[in-house]
């Protein structure tokens, strides 16, 4: 009857012309303007006006959390009680927010009892080639790919399966157990990225082992006033042009969001003035959300589609090792012909639609989320027949309860998962048709007073997995733990987390018999496969100051019943490698990440950031390093600042530089990599107002390097990726 | 007003853009034979001549049937000898 109630509440709109308001004032009591004030639980904002004033047309309960934040000031999280909303702001001139210096609302839970890092992505269509490459900014965060056609995040060490990514709630399930399979969507609408390395967030689910990264498209914006952007872009190392736009209004409290994207783009140029073979993409994208709100209510839509033709690269069969770089690559770019898709090439239509309704009041928020994802992908390597063509449907349901008493927030919820795997007629199939059922339940504490908190959290997941082409049947259940405690004082924060998860093994792992021709192999799946068990400590220290800021954070994770897919020595056809799947028993990963910002006190506008990342992956079993461990890493930026001053209308300068170290930790059948330097230059100018044009060069050195995660290190001598290019986009705000 | 006729201009050459791709192609390809050798290799050097549509589709499906009878590398393969859809490639290559 209560749920009854709640449904019937859920769906009724009424308009009640109350509001919630108050105003941003800096500590000389001088009103700030144009401070974006978030409302994470809503997901709504607005700006304040000249005279630092803000109003949403709604009441807003209370224990909602507002967020304001405004460039060279502090962040700010406001818990709402009531009444008009005060806030001072204090002028900063260090800023860390990546890693969690600044404390924020965050959809994974909050970040100062677990330890999330956060990127934003808002103007990430100019300030970056894609997307994965600005997360690949973060310490600890390295990506596998082949230029900017394929491309995936890698957490520590891991990806794959082990790296869960959400997409406004949704888990992206698109096939990516293989590493030519790339994230499946663009930053288009994107606000913000966040990220938990390691399984800590326990309301998504507990197979996340090595990390889990949630995407957040940007917020309604509470204004009657239309507004959005259009942008354009070209980067000459693909010789890629993109186009993105996007569109927001409000009224009645009714609110849309509409963006589109086309990306196009060619071979890509390496070093030596050669053109990697079919490193060819496009991309189209098309989203909207809609949502309609009460004081007490909100339902919110929100469909997209995402369309990638992505050809594959170093294509060669045999002994990889034997393959002459230049039968792969061309010694000119022919335009139009190399924007066509050529083979092998993926095709990939990705849907996706989620339904969250919330149901808001002082002490409690109720959330039912629905949502469905269907990846379609296609691989060619002939012309008229595919290779293999699966249709991945994915739907969850999820209900969440949050509470709030005193000092404690209380989240209870439960989640349902069906995945269903088919194929269609082609060549080979990989995969068999199968299907998996898994249903869990969940229940987290938080608590925070005087700068001292904890959490604890506690999952169960029973999963269950089905394929009638191989007559397979099995269950996989187990407990996921997460426990995390903070102290701080004196602008210092100290957070020790502990997480334990499992991971049941996945369709690919399970199932798999036959020829991928993405990774040119064979692969064996083992039906005899356990859950995976991983557990971690991670202890994060930081500190900030007005002028020096700096971060450090040890890990440790061990982890039962590795899955791996390991060569061996035969081949299929004598062209293709056979790989098998397998389980090893102990698997560890340890290390750290360091980061540190300095400003110096004459020059408030120079920024200097700094971050090292080290890691070591062993497999205890065979006492190896781990396959694919990446090098370790410094990333260094400077950036000054020149928004306040107008010369030549330039408001940022900035150079980054990433020196990778060599990495001969290696495992078997796999070839170390050697160290290389990259340098980057950006500059941004605000030539009229609303107008921002970025420019920059990268691999200014142009350095012929080859990832040590590169997916074609092994073919040929290893794969360059590109060399130097240039860099411009536009965007204009209305 | 102004802003509705840029998001209209917009929207407009983001739709012309978007193009429709078909992985149909009536267009022609070279195809060439992969041939496995004695010792072990393969080769991929027997060239099959230039299929187009249908025909691309037979061939890529079905695989090729010889109808002259040719010699590769000191094997002779006579007419009516059937090379399997995975022995026939028509992908292109570098230029």
């Amino acid at each position: 009857m209560k749920l009854k109630l709640i449904l019937i509440s859920f769906f009724i709109s009424c308009m009640v012309f109350s509001q919630t308001s108050g105003v941003v004032i800096n500590l000389e009591g001088d009103p700030i303007e144009n401070v974006s004030v978030y409302i994470a639980d809503q997901d709504i904002i607005t700006y304040t006006n000249y005279l630092g004033q803000f109003s949403f047309s709604n009441t807003i309960p209370e224990n909602s959390f507002f967020e304001f934040k405004k460039y060279g000031y502090s962040t700010k999280l406001h818990k709402h009680t009531g009444g008009k909303i005060n806030i001072t702001l204090q002028k900063l001139h260090v800023e860390l927010d990546e890693v969690g210096i600044v404390e924020q609302s965050n959809k994974l839970g909050d970040s100062k009892v677990l330890s999330i890092e956060t990127k934003s992505l808002k103007n990430n269509f100019i300030t970056s080639s894609s997307l994965v490459e600005s997360i690949n900014k973060l310490p600890g965060i390295n990506t596998i790919g082949s230029g900017l056609g394929i491309q995936k995040i890698v957490i520590r060490g891991l990806s794959g399966l082990r790296v869960v990514s959400y997409l406004n709630g949704m888990k992206v399930n698109n096939q990516q157990w293989a590493n030519d399979h790339g994230i499946g969507f663009t930053d288009l609408g994107l606000s913000e990225v966040e990220l938990i390395k390691g399984a800590s967030s326990l309301m998504y689910g507990g197979e996340a082992v090595g990390g889990l990264v949630f995407f957040k498209d940007s917020p309604f914006i509470e204004s009657k006033i239309p507004s959005g952007y259009i942008a354009t872009k070209f980067d000459n190392s693909h010789f890629m042009f993109g186009n993105q736009f996007g569109f927001k209004w409000s009224i009645n409290n009714f609110f849309i969001n509409l963006y589109g994207q086309y990306d196009l783009a060619a071979d890509y140029r390496m070093p030596n003035n050669t053109y990697l073979f079919n490193s060819r993409f496009r991309n189209k994208g098309l989203k909207f959300s809609i949502a309609k709100r009460t004081d007490n209510t909100q339902s919110i839509f929100r469909y997209q589609n995402n369309v990638d033709e992505v050809g594959i690269p170093a294509h060669a069969h045999g002994d990889l090792s034997e393959i002459d770089i230049n039968d792969l690559s061309s010694s000119e770019l022919i335009l139009p012909d190399d924007y066509e898709a050529t083979r092998p090439t993926q095709f990939i239509s990705n849907h996706l639609f989620t339904l969250e309704n919330t149901i808001f009041n002082n002490q409690s928020k109720y959330t039912f989320f629905l949502g469905h994802f269907i990846n379609h992908l296609q691989e060619y390597e002939k012309w008229t027949v595919p290779g293999f063509d699966i249709k991945t449907n994915n739907s969850i349901a999820r209900f969440n309860l949050k509470k709030f008493k005193d000092n404690f927030t209380f989240n209870v919820g439960s989640s349902f998962e069906y995945l269903d795997n088919k194929n269609s007629e082609a060549t080979d199939t990989l995969t068999p048709d199968a299907n998996s059922k898994d249903i869990g339940f969940y229940s987290i504490l938080d608590f925070i007073n005087n700068g001292v908190g904890f959490n604890l959290g506690v999952r169960f997941d029973h999963k269950n997995v089905e394929s009638n082409d191989v007559n397979f049947e099995n269950s996989y259940s187990s407990f996921s733990s997460s426990a995390g405690f903070f102290i701080e004082k004196n602008n210092h924060i100290s957070r020790l987390t502990y997480s334990s998860s499992f991971r049941s093994p996945h369709f690919s792992e399970l199932f798999s018999y036959g020829l991928h021709h993405g990774t040119m192999r064979f692969e064996i799946g083992n039906l005899d496969l356990k859950n995976e068990k991983s557990h971690q400590f991670d202890f994060k220290h930081q500190w900030s100051s007005q002028h020096f800021a700096f971060v450090v954070n040890p890990f440790f994770q061990y982890i039962n019943n590795f899955i791996s897919i390991n060569p061996t020595n035969d081949f299929y056809n004598n062209n293709y490698r056979i790989y098998n799947y397998e389980q090893f028993k102990d698997v560890i990963l340890y290390g750290f990440e360091a980061n540190i910002h300095y400003h110096p006190h004459v020059l408030h506008n120079l920024h200097f950031e700094q971050s090292y990342s080290f890691l070591n992956a062993r497999n205890l079993d065979q006492d190896v390093y781990l396959t694919l461990t990446p090098a370790n890493k410094i990333k260094s930026s400077i950036n000054l600042d020149l928004k306040q001053y107008s010369i030549l209308k330039i408001s940022n300068i900035s150079l980054y530089h990433m020196f990778v170290f060599n990495q001969n930790n290696v495992s078997l059948y796999e070839s170390p990599s050697d160290s290389y330097n990259l340098l980057n230059f950006e500059l941004v100018f605000n030539p009229f107002k609303n107008m921002t044009i970025v420019s920059g060069i990268k691999n200014i050195l142009n350095k012929e390097y080859v990832p040590h995660l590169s997916r074609i290190k092994e073919v040929g001598a290893g794969v360059p990726e590109p060399g130097r290019s240039f860099n411009i986009s536009v965007k204009y705000d209305f | 007003m102004k802003n509705s006729i840029m998001l209209a201009l917009f929207l407009s050459f983001f739709l012309i853009s978007c193009e429709e791709d078909d992985h149909d192609h009536d267009e022609c390809h070279e195809c060439h034979l992969e041939i496995m050798m004695a010792d072990g290799t393969v080769d991929h050097s027997h060239e099959i001549g230039e299929f187009c549509g249908d025909a691309l589709h037979e061939v890529e499906e079905n695989g090729w049937t010889v109808d002259v009878a040719f010699e590769h590398m000191g094997t002779t393969y006579d007419a009516g000898y059937q090379f399997t859809a995975s022995q026939v490639h028509c992908e292109e290559h570098a230029h």
